[in-house]
């Protein structure tokens, strides 16, 4: 299990919320930058701490909040020459950290994403009161829609928009920061 | 500590969601190889038919296929045959023209406007036939 850097964290996420919850660690940090640039002996570290500024320019580029204060990334060598980033990123899910990591090109692309480790609230939506009352007085003539009648998007179709945003945010990183 | 058979599970965003694969073998390198070529499969299958992606089959079917015909990735052909085969053998309880519905449902987003009436019965598959030489 990979932990957050202190650093990284925003200032306002202190406390865990003990849901009923399941994890998966798919991927190592390690073992990702392996898989994603198969061909590099050597990832050096460089990590970056935001500034104010940047932190401004990357929501104004990506349109997005940019929560975290700091980033991991590394740079993958082979014989000394740069062959793309390594970047960690973290998101919520529905109500949990999602890590997973983006693997860059030297000019930016996307080359891979994988996740490294997942957690969610099993079922935390069915075991809620005020979930299930939405069902309540529905019948079979009632409309079911999704964002009217019933709440009914689920975790990973909400988590995977997150890791979309999560990766425009980091694209938007990128510019300002490793460009 | 490794047992004669490994088990690799990995996750990617695809399909809108999270996609999960597992592959169990000896070698953690074939097993990272086998899942890197299913993935790649998975996101043929996201590219040529998400209703999402402007630049997919599916897209261009529901832009461009009321007036012309359009040329589909083989995969995209198999699982319109398909889908064709189940909605005749339901006599059309499964339809694949269901995007107008699901769009007035708002189970998907309003991608089109003054969509017209129309089921699988409207649908022509058409195969072009190939002539291919054998490259010895």
């Amino acid at each position: 299990m990979t932990h957050i850097p202190r650093w990284i964290l925003p200032a306002a996420i202190s406390v865990t919320v003990p849901l009923p919850s399941y994890a998966v660690q798919y991927l190592t940090v390690s073992a990702a930058q392996k898989l994603c640039f198969p061909e590099c002996d050597q990832f050096v570290p460089a990590h970056v701490k935001f500034t104010p500024a940047q932190i401004k320019a990357i929501e104004a580029k990506s349109g997005q909040k940019q929560l975290l204060r700091g980033q991991e990334i590394w740079r993958a060598m082979q014989n000394g020459k740069l062959h793309g980033f390594f970047i960690v990123d973290y998101v919520i899910g529905k109500h949990l950290v999602i890590d997973y990591a983006v693997a860059l090109s030297p000019d930016g692309a996307v080359k891979q994403i994988e996740i490294l480790n997942y957690r969610e609230s099993y079922g935390g939506e069915i075991r809620n009161p005020d979930w299930r009352k939405q069902f309540v007085g529905k019948g079979p003539r009632s409309r079911f829609a999704l964002n009217e009648g019933i709440n009914n998007i689920s975790g990973a179709t909400l988590s995977c928009r997150h890791v979309t945003e999560g990766v425009h945010r980091i694209l938007a990183t990128y510019e300002v920061c490793l460009k | 500590m490794r047992s004669a058979s490994n088990r690799v599970r990995r996750a990617r965003p695809s399909l809108g969601t999270f996609v999960e694969i597992t592959a169990r073998g000896d070698s953690d390198a074939k097993l990272h190889g086998a899942i890197d070529h299913a993935f790649d499969a998975i996101a043929r299958v996201d590219r040529q038919m998400s209703f999402h992606h402007p630049a997919s089959d599916i897209s261009r079917i529901n832009r461009e296929a009321f007036q012309r015909k359009v040329k589909v990735d083989p995969w995209t052909w198999r699982v319109l045959r398909a889908a064709q085969e189940l909605s005749h053998e339901s006599d059309g309880i499964f339809d694949i023209t269901v995007a107008r519905k699901l769009m007035q449902w708002k189970y998907l987003p309003r991608r089109y406007r003054n969509v017209s009436d129309g089921n699988w019965r409207d649908i022509v598959l058409e195969k072009i036939a190939r002539f291919d030489f054998d490259s010895a």
